[in-house]
Order: structure tokens, then C-alpha cells, then sequence
């Protein structure tokens, strides 16, 4: 709750401190050049993120494992960066309300850790082997996108909250340092898929300098340009289709930038 | 007189003119010029057979000299013209290398001085007088000839040259840093004189190894055995060569036993057996070793002190008491081959050995070296243990990069000991002394995969593929099919809606 608060008084002060600077910003351009870039914005019909996590996947919550955790024994249950790139296509203007329509993402991430001897090697009895364990993941997505910029535009506050909902399917595969890893009979690579969710704010940096915001858009044809931050979260337990897939998805803050354009 | 003077200076001109061409164009006529032939490159003779320009690809200085070539006799074939030569003024054409001088002058040569600056090189020499030119002659330049006297040609008197060089030469040079010869053919008149216009080749000659790779460092995994060494930061070194023993794939080869060394015991962790085989003690040790008496004091679980014993999949010996480990691994290597190559051949003044006596819990001296860093050589680790497979010290490296300083070795078996060593390579294809040697053995390990499906996971999801190349792509065929779709059938919505 004391967190929730203190973030919650952050943002307002952020927003605040945009306000102003937005308010200067006008005031500065009393000039002939504010005048006419005023006058100027491109169509908007598109957005872009670029999107960074610390991402921990949720393969030991799977009830299959009854409470085992080979994924945090074998590759350590700390976060890894994850890195993606998402594309938006803004089909619908919701007067008073902002924008919907549908996105899709694409990303990397990477995990590994030192494979362990099963018994105990050499005369030190070591038991970290020289041999690599990784585990990497392509997560893809398709969502529906809300972008409540009413807040921006008739408000004037440069804030964006939105929410993102579909379906995530994350390419994955294990392997060692021979190869692709193969236990039982069963090749380490598959798919899981499951539902995506996200909800984040995203800050207009616009307001930090509006002359700069245009001339970026009159030169390139971005309109806005956002800072956000996002909870983000990906339940790959395989919609009931699949049966009892490696559990790739997880939750996460996510931080980034995005274009509208 | 005015008058006079005309008539007669033109006339006494002339005359002066007439004697000092009769002076001068048998001088311009005997000239003698010596000059390659059409072949820009010496042919190269290796047991009576012409290899041609060269014997290495181009990666590894083809037209250069290197300790494999002196070591196998190699005679470098030149084909020079010779022109000017008349029996008027006959000269000798002779061949002289030197790492700095023309050979020109008589003293250079020896010829009147206590040292010499200058070889003859024996077969180069011709010894008939040339008088009818032009015309093209071959002359054999024996690179042990060549590359033998570089750390000080004796002195010589006219007609005498050193006498022939056998494989010694090989050894000749100080550093491992590549040496740059001139091999000069000279028109030598009568007086040992230089004439006219000599001929000068310059060839590279490079016959030692670059220094030993420092801070060996070993781990392995399930079939793997990872190298990894300090990369060295010479100017000679080119990239590396890594020597294993046993030869993947030739484990049987060597008996598949367990030679324990003095102090030793053999350790079965892995399988809890007692090693199978019979427990004759090592006497003196076969491979070479100055072996000490056997630790009979430490007997436990698992460990015996008797060998020599088959490989069961998981033994490997083990050091008994304090002693240092020779190995990063904790393991005392000493594996007869690879050990047994840490004495230099070529470079034998700049390549020192430091021998570093070890002493077991019983006071015997185990043996045990090390390669004094900084210095170069040539390694004596035969190209059967060159790894991978279808390498050779002819053909390339192991590791064609100076910088790289780890590798790993795969499809090993599981519970035999591997013993490595790691040479480094010239650009001409010299490799070093080995480094000191690591060994471990290879054993099972559980990877995420394996521990995920011991631990109850499932077959890890729909469409599981066998490979990302084989079963992605349909997947992905398939997802793109779909949205492929859903776009035809917008575009026939938005036409039928016109």
C-alpha cells in the first residue's frame, strides 16, 4: 500500500513538474517560430515500443514439477534481460477516449548456467561442470491495444495509461554445449502458448521540449514520444489446448520507449 | 694561327674519341649481369621431387623457410640468367647468403678477414668458369646450407666453402622471431672480385616456434573437455594447436588403463566399483616416469593403490598426500607422450626447460616440468595427437586466431582420462613447445532439460519441434498462413463492398 501510494505521488509529481514545463514551453513560443509549428501534425495511425524487462519464467510453477524447481536449481531463479519490439496498428480513434487496435511483438531472451556432474568429480569432488545449460526463449504475441490518451489531449496532462490483452506464443529451446538438448526421447525445443496482459502508463516526453517534439515530427512523422512503464504478464500454461507445456511465460515490469507515428 | 687552330682540334678530337671507345666498349661489353629467370620463386625439392613454389597454403608463408623444411632437406631450386660473360673477361657465378650484406665485398665473404658476414652455400656454387652468355642456369641452394651459419659464418679462403650442414641447421636460430635472409649470386672473377650486377633473393626464414601458452586451465562436461590458457601476446604466435591423448576415437588404443604414479591412487567416484583388472604394481613405470614406490597408507572406499587398471568409466588417479597438483584440475599429469615432449628440438638455445622436481608423500622425485615462458621452440608432440581430426602441421591450425584462448573438445567418452597440452603456432607454421599439461576425465552431468523431465515436467508443449530449422519453419508456415489468410479475405470484403 505505502509502495502503491509512493509510486502514485511520484507520478502525479512527474506529471506536475510535465505540466509545467509544458506550460513554459508554450509560453516560450510566443514567437514566430511557435506559431508555425502549431499549426503542424502529422496523421497518427501507428506506434512502435522498444521494450526491456527482467524476466524470470515461470517454468517451477508448473503443478506438474509437485514443488520441484529445475529451472532455479539448474539456472539460477534471478532475472534476465529480456529485450522486444512491438508494432501497433491504431485502426480506431475512440472520441473522448484515445486509441484501439491490434499489435504484435516479437523477443529474445537468454538464460544459462553451469550444467552439474551427477555425482561428485575429481578429487576435489566438484560438482559445477564445465558444460553450459542455457535456456533461450522467443516469445511472440498478438494483442488488442488501449491507449487512453484522452488524459494527454483534453487534459493536458501527459500521461497515458493503457492495457494490452491477447495471445502469446514463445518459441523455446534447451540445450548444453554439444547442442539441443534431448532427454528421454524428448527433443528440448517447443512452443507454449498462453494469454498476454499488460498494463502500463506511458509518459509523453513531448513536454519536455514541444519545439523539438515537432520538428521530430515534421522531419520523421512521430507525433508522440513516450517513456512507459508496464506490468506485463504472460500465463503460457497452454490454454488447455496444449498439455502440460514448459512454462516460459511470466510476469514483469517492463520499461521502454515508443513512437506513435 | 687563328686560322690554323681550327683544322687541327677538330682532328685530335676525333682521335681521343676513337681511343677512349676502343677503351671502353670491351668494359660495357663485360658487364656481367646476373638476373632471375622468368620464375620469381624457387622451386622446391624434397626427396628428389619438385613440390613446386610451395609446400604450405598461403596462410602459413608458402615462400618462406620453416623448421619442417630444414628438417626435411628441402633444396630450394633458383633459375637465374646469367649475361656479359665472355672469355674474355670469364668469370665464376657463385651463390653467398647473408642475413645483411650483398656479399659483394671480398671481405664480407672472409677473404682476408677473422669473420665473415657471409656463407657460400655448397651446392650453389658453380665451378666451371662462364664465358658464353646469355643463358639460364638452375642452381640448388640446400636450405640446411642456407640457414645453418646464420649465428656465425666461419671464415673462408678463396675456393673453400663451409662444409655441408645436416639437420643441426634446423636449430640455428636464437629467437623465435622470423629471421630474413638474402641469398646473393654473385660474378666472381679470377681475384674473387664481385662483378657487374649481382642477383639478391630475399627470403624469410622462420625454424622456431613461438612461445608455450601460460595458465592452462581445464573443466569438462558430459563428452566435452574445455581448454583454456592465457593468450600469448608475442609477435610470432599466429594461432594454436591443441594435442590430446588419448585420440578421441583411439581410446583403446593405449590398453585403456590407468598408469598411477608414485604416490597416487586410483578413484572410482562415479560408478562406487573397484576398478576390474590385475593390481601388479608399477615398477620404474613403463611410460617413463621416474616413478617412486606406491602409497599403501591411504587405502579407502573407492580408491585403490594398484595399477595398471582398465578404464571402468570413472576411474582417474588421484594425488595421496600434500603434494602440489601438478595439473588445475587437481589431477598429477603426467601422460607418458604429451609430458614426455616438453623437451625442445629446434631453437634448443632459446628454448630452456625448467624442470621442476616433485616430490611424493614417500620422498621419491616424481617428474614434473615446465616450459620457461618468453622463449620459443619447436614442439616434438607427434601430428597424431593434433586435434581435431584432419588437422596437420601442414595444413593449418587448430585455432587460426592469436587472440582466442580457450577451446573445447567434443564426442570424448565419459570417464576416461584425456590429457592435453596447447602449442602455439607461427605464421609460417612452426608450432611451439607445448604448454604444461592438463587432464581430466569427461563425466555424465544433468543439464536443465534433463532435470526439468526428471522432476516431472511434460514433453514441454504443443507442436514441439525436433529442430528450430526442421519443425520452426512449418510452425512458422503456418502462423503466416493464417494472417495471410485473414488479409484475403479483408481484401475480398472490401472489394465485394464496391
Amino acid at each position: 500500500m505505502k509502495r502503491g501510494a509512493f509510486v502514485a505521488g511520484g507520478a502525479v509529481a512527474v506529471s506536475a513538474l510535465a505540466c509545467a514545463s509544458s506550460a513554459l514551453a508554450q509560453e516560450d513560443r510566443q514567437d514566430v517560430l511557435g506559431g508555425r509549428h502549431k499549426m503542424y501534425e502529422s496523421a497518427q495511425h501507428f506506434a512502435i515500443e522498444l521494450r526491456f524487462s527482467p524476466f524470470t519464467p515461470d517454468v517451477d510453477t508448473d503443478p506438474a514439477l509437485h514443488g520441484a524447481t529445475p529451472f532455479a536449481s539448474t539456472l539460477g531463479n534471478f532475472p534476465r534481460l529480456m529485450f522486444q519490439g512491438e508494432f501497433d496498428w491504431q485502426v480506431l480513434r475512440i472520441p473522448h477516449v484515445g486509441t484501439l487496435g491490434p499489435g504484435i511483438g516479437i523477443g529474445y531472451t537468454k538464460m544459462s548456467g553451469d550444467a552439474q556432474f551427477i555425482q561428485p568429480h575429481g578429487p576435489n569432488g566438484i560438482l559445477n561442470s564445465g558444460e553450459t545449460t542455457t535456456l533461450e526463449i522467443y516469445p511472440f504475441y498478438a494483442v488488442a491495444v488501449l491507449r487512453a490518451d484522452v488524459v494527454k489531449r483534453e487534459l493536458h496532462v501527459p500521461l497515458v495509461p493503457y492495457a494490452k490483452l491477447g495471445f502469446g506464443y514463445s518459441i523455446w529451446r534447451a540445450s548444453n554445449s554439444v547442442g539441443t538438448s534431448d532427454y528421454g526421447g524428448r527433443v528440448g525445443v517447443g512452443g507454449s502458448m498462453g494469454t498476454e496482459l499488460g498494463l502500463g502508463l506511458a509518459f509523453n516526453l513531448n513536454a519536455f521540449d514541444e519545439y523539438s517534439a515537432k520538428n521530430f515530427d515534421e522531419a520523421v512523422g512521430v507525433n508522440n514520444t513516450y517513456a512507459f512503464a508496464e506490468y506485463t504478464r504472460a500465463d503460457l500454461d497452454g490454454l488447455g489446448i496444449q498439455s502440460d507445456p514448459l512454462r516460459v511465460g511470466g510476469q514483469s515490469w517492463t520499461f521502454g520507449l515508443a513512437f506513435e507515428f | 694561327m687563328l686560322r690554323g687552330r681550327p683544322m687541327f682540334r677538330p682532328r685530335l678530337a676525333f682521335s681521343a674519341a676513337i681511343v677512349l671507345a676502343a677503351t671502353l666498349v670491351p668494359a660495357v661489353a663485360a658487364a656481367q649481369t646476373v638476373s632471375a629467370s622468368g620464375q620469381p620463386y624457387p622451386n622446391r625439392i624434397v626427396n628428389g621431387n619438385n613440390e613446386g613454389y610451395s609446400t604450405r597454403p598461403q596462410n602459413l608463408n608458402p615462400l618462406g623457410i620453416s623448421y619442417a623444411d630444414c628438417m626435411a632437406d628441402m633444396t630450394l631450386s633458383f633459375s637465374v640468367t646469367l649475361s656479359g660473360f665472355t672469355a674474355s673477361s670469364p668469370d665464376s657465378l657463385e651463390v653467398w647468403a647473408s642475413l645483411t650484406s650483398d656479399c659483394t665485398a671480398m671481405t664480407d665473404r672472409g677473404i682476408g678477414a677473422t669473420a665473415a658476414l657471409c656463407w657460400g652455400t655448397r651446392s650453389g656454387n658453380l665451378t666451371s668458369v662462364v664465358t658464353t652468355t646469355p643463358q639460364t642456369y638452375t642452381f640448388n641452394v640446400r636450405v640446411q646450407d642456407l640457414v645453418g651459419w646464420q649465428q656465425g659464418p666461419p671464415p673462408v679462403s678463396m675456393n673453400t666453402y663451409p662444409p655441408a650442414k645436416g639437420i643441426e641447421a634446423c636449430s640455428a636460430q636464437a629467437t623465435f622471431a622470423a629471421v630474413p635472409m638474402n641469398i646473393n649470386f654473385l660474378a666472381i672473377d679470377s681475384s674473387g672480385n664481385s662483378d657487374g650486377t649481382p642477383y639478391q633473393y630475399t627470403i624469410n626464414t622462420d625454424m622456431v616456434g613461438p612461445p608455450a601458452p601460460s595458465g592452462m586451465g581445464e573443466t569438462v562436461g558430459e563428452t566435452i573437455y574445455n581448454v583454456t590458457w592465457t593468450a600469448n601476446s608475442d609477435s610470432d604466435t599466429a594461432g594454436y594447436d591443441i594435442f590430446i591423448d588419448p585420440y578421441p576415437g583411439q581410446e583403446g588404443a593405449e590398453g585403456g588403463v590407468v598408469s598411477l604414479e608414485g604416490g597416487q591412487k586410483l578413484v572410482c567416484p562415479d560408478t562406487g566399483a573397484a576398478p576390474v583388472g590385475d593390481a601388479t604394481l608399477e615398477s620404474g613405470g613403463a611410460d617413463g616416469a621416474n616413478d617412486g614406490p606406491m602409497d599403501s597408507s591411504t587405502a579407502e572406499s573407492g580408491a585403490l593403490d594398484a595399477g595398471p587398471l582398465p578404464y571402468d568409466g570413472a576411474c582417474y588417479p588421484v594425488n595421496t598426500g600434500g603434494q602440489s597438483p601438478a595439473s588445475a584440475s587437481g589431477y598429477n599429469c603426467n601422460d607418458p607422450t604429451l609430458a614426455g615432449a616438453i623437451t625442445q628440438d629446434g631453437g634448443a638455445d632459446a628454448a630452456a626447460v625448467v624442470t621442476t622436481p616433485v616430490t611424493d608423500d614417500g620422498g621419491s622425485t616424481d617428474e614434473g616440468g615446465t616450459v620457461e615462458t618468453g622463449v620459443g621452440g619447436i614442439t616434438t608432440v607427434g601430428a597424431q595427437y593434433l586435434y581435431p581430426p584432419g588437422t596437420s602441421f601442414s595444413s593449418g591450425f587448430t585455432i587460426a586466431d592469436k587472440s582466442v584462448g580457450s577451446y573445447t573438445i567434443k564426442g570424448l567418452i565419459d570417464g576416461i582420462m584425456y590429457n592435453v597440452v596447447v602449442s602455439a603456432v607461427d605464421g609460417t607454421g612452426n608450432v611451439g613447445p607445448p604448454s604444461v599439461e592438463v587432464c581430466d576425465y569427461p563425466a555424465p552431468v544433468r543439464d536443465f532439460w534433463q532435470t526439468y523431465q526428471e522432476d516431472g515436467g511434460g514433453p514441454g508443449g504443443f507442436c514441439a519441434l525436433e529442430t528450430i530449422g526442421a519443425g520452426g519453419a512449418p510452425s512458422l508456415a503456418g502462423v503466416a498462413g493464417v494472417v495471410g489468410l485473414a488479409a484475403f479475405t479483408r481484401r475480398r470484403r472490401r472489394r465485394s463492398g464496391k
